[in-house]
Order: structure tokens, then sequence, then C-alpha cells
């Protein structure tokens, strides 16, 4: 009976063992994942995707922050573009009314030319051909009746322009010409046919000189008028703004 | 004396609780093959003792070597990543199911 009583025991303790791991088993599958054997493998991929998500969420984060600076930057653009607009139109403006753009317009042209057929001998030459000063007294006169933009043989009359006599010929901005002296001014008609007309110098010479002596001496309205940009040098070397408070 | 084992089956349950031991996962296939020689034993003895032919030797060696042999399958398999543990719980199994028919057999008869 001792050897049966044995055979027990030892029965007995096999089972306990089956009982212990199968209950470790149990809890064990309970605890984890259903399925053990991809446990291991499972909490990887878990760990993979949190941490994707993780950084998913840093970098929507990085996003924001970045599409916010870009907008503040095109913001800020756009500001300085109006600026820029505003500066490039004032710009154009001012090189126009410099005399530093080709312009166009309504206005009047002026032609003289020497008298075609030399003077009999004992008459004076000079009073057969066109002098600096005709052509002088016929841009003041224009000036004078509201031109916008004159022009002397296609030379644009800046601040600095002079109209003078050099030898045998004539200066016009550094530039020498002669007869025929084509004037282009760009205005109100009506003012600058009126100033011819009335302007001592200017009336002079193409209501009396001109039929006498034989010059030629035509007025012409031009619907469509162009005066080229002036081509010389604006480089100023003395020149220096003064702020306004010390002008008188 | 015949409740021994039962009282054991008790005893095994009561302390698989109380220890609160969690197997980690990697080694659940070893606990599933512990698992498996510990019953394919029990019954085993079971059967052996209804059949009075129960050696204490045969017993406890044929015990401990099976579940030494599946764990060692279980690691070779693993070494080589290859399910070579489903061989031993394949051979339990089977062994299992015929030891279970032997003992309704006898208890039966």
């Amino acid at each position: 009976m001792l050897v049966v009583r044995r055979h027990y025991i030892l029965l007995a303790v096999v089972v306990f063992l089956f009982g212990l791991l199968a209950t470790l088993a149990y809890r064990t599958s309970v605890g984890a994942s259903p399925s053990a054997m991809a446990g291991d493998r499972q909490g990887e991929l878990v760990g993979i995707v949190e941490a994707l998500e993780e950084k998913r969420e840093r970098l929507a984060v990085e996003l924001q922050g970045l599409r916010e600076e870009v907008s503040e930057l095109e913001r800020e653009s756009a500001a300085r573009r109006g600026l820029y607009e505003a500066y490039g139109e004032e710009l154009a403006s001012l090189r126009m009314l410099a005399g530093l753009e080709p312009v166009g317009g309504r206005g009047v042209e002026v032609t003289l030319a020497d008298n075609a057929h030399p003077p009999e001998s004992g008459l004076d030459p000079n009073n057969y051909i066109i002098h600096d000063y005709d052509v002088r007294a016929i841009v003041n006169a224009l000036w004078a009746g509201g031109a916008e933009a004159v022009a002397v043989n296609d030379e644009r009359l800046v601040q600095s322009s002079a109209v003078r006599c050099v030898g045998a010929t004539v200066l016009v901005n550094s530039t020498r010409t002669g007869s025929p002296f084509v004037v282009t001014a760009i205005g109100d008609p009506d003012g600058l046919l009126d100033s011819l007309s009335t302007d001592e110098d200017a009336r002079l010479l193409l209501d009396e000189y001109a039929p006498v002596f034989g010059l030629k001496a035509v007025v012409r309205e031009v619907a469509d008028l162009r005066v080229p940009r002036y081509r010389g040098s604006l480089a100023p070397r003395e020149l220096a703004v003064v702020p306004q408070s010390e002008t008188p | 004396m015949i409740y021994l084992p039962l009282i054991g089956l008790l005893l095994g349950i009561v302390a698989g609780y109380l220890t609160g031991f969690e197997v980690p996962p990697e080694y659940a296939r070893y606990l599933s093959i512990a698992v498996l020689a510990a019953l394919d034993s029990s019954l085993g003895g079971v059967r052996a003792l209804l059949e009075r032919t129960f050696d204490d030797r045969l017993f406890v060696t044929g015990f401990l070597f099976n579940t030494a042999l599946a764990a060692l399958i279980t690691l070779l398999g693993d070494r080589l990543g290859v399910n070579l543990f489903l061989a031993a719980v394949i051979a339990f199994g089977i062994r299992l199911f015929q030891n279970a028919a032997i003992i309704r057999r006898l208890i039966l008869r």
C-alpha cells in the first residue's frame, strides 16, 4: 500500500505542477495580448506606431509655426511691394519730368531754316541765317506758353540745357546742330501758339524778320508729338540736398 | 488517497494565483510546452495507475525528460526561426488523446 501511496504522491506533484503552470499560462494570456506568439512583435509595432504618432504631432506643431511664419513674411512682402510700387510710380513721374523718359502728346512744332538762297554781296549775311538767339527766343516763348517738354532737333531740353552759338553752329546740350532747326514742344497748343504770337522776340522773328529775309519759319500744331529723352549725363558734382529748415 | 492528485491540482491553481508571477511573452511558448508536458505526464500516470503498471522512476524520468526535450526543441526552433515547438505540441497532444481514450476504456470496463 505504501508503494501505491507513493505513486499517488508523485502523480499529485506532477498534477500540482500542471495546475501551477496552467494557471500561470492563463494569467499571462489574460494579461497580455490574445496571441502570445505575436506578443513581442506586436509590442514592437505598437511602440513604432506610438513613436511615429508622437513625431507626427511634433511635426504638425512645427508645420503650424512655419505656416504662420510664411504668412507673416507674405504680409510683410506685400506691404513692401506696395511701397516699392509707390516709389516706382513716383520715380517714373520724376524721370519723365526730368527729361529722362521719351514723352508724347499734343503740342507745337516750329521749324526754322536759313534763307536757301545766299544774299547778294554788300548785304549783311547774318540777317539771312538763323542764330542761336533766334532758337532761344522760340524756346523761351514756348516755355512761357506752358510747354512741358521741349526739344531742339531731338535734343531734349533739361534743367542744365543751353542753346548757344559755337562758331558757325549752334550747340544744344553739348551736341552741335544747325539749320534747319525743329523745335518741338509738348503742351496746350492754344497756350503755346498764343505765347509765340505775343512774346516780343518770337513775334519779331516769325512775323517780321522771316518774311523780310527769306527765313523759313513754320509753326505747326501737332496732335501727337514725340519728344525724345535726354541722352546726356545728369551726374551732379557739387549739388547737395539742403534740409528744408535751412532754406530761407 | 485517491484525492491526493485532485488536492495537488487545487493547490497548484491556488499557488499559481498567489505567486502573482507573469511569464514574459517571449517565454509563452516554453510555458505552453511545460503545461502540455505536465498534462501528458499526469494522464500517463493516471493510466499507469489504472493499469497497475505505475513505475516511480519511469514516471519521474519520463516527465522530466519529455519536458526537457520539448524545451530543447522549442529553443532550437527559436534559434532557427522555425516553429519546431509545434512538433512537441503535436506529440504531446496525440499522446494526450491516446491516454485519455485508454483511461476512458479502463474506467468503463
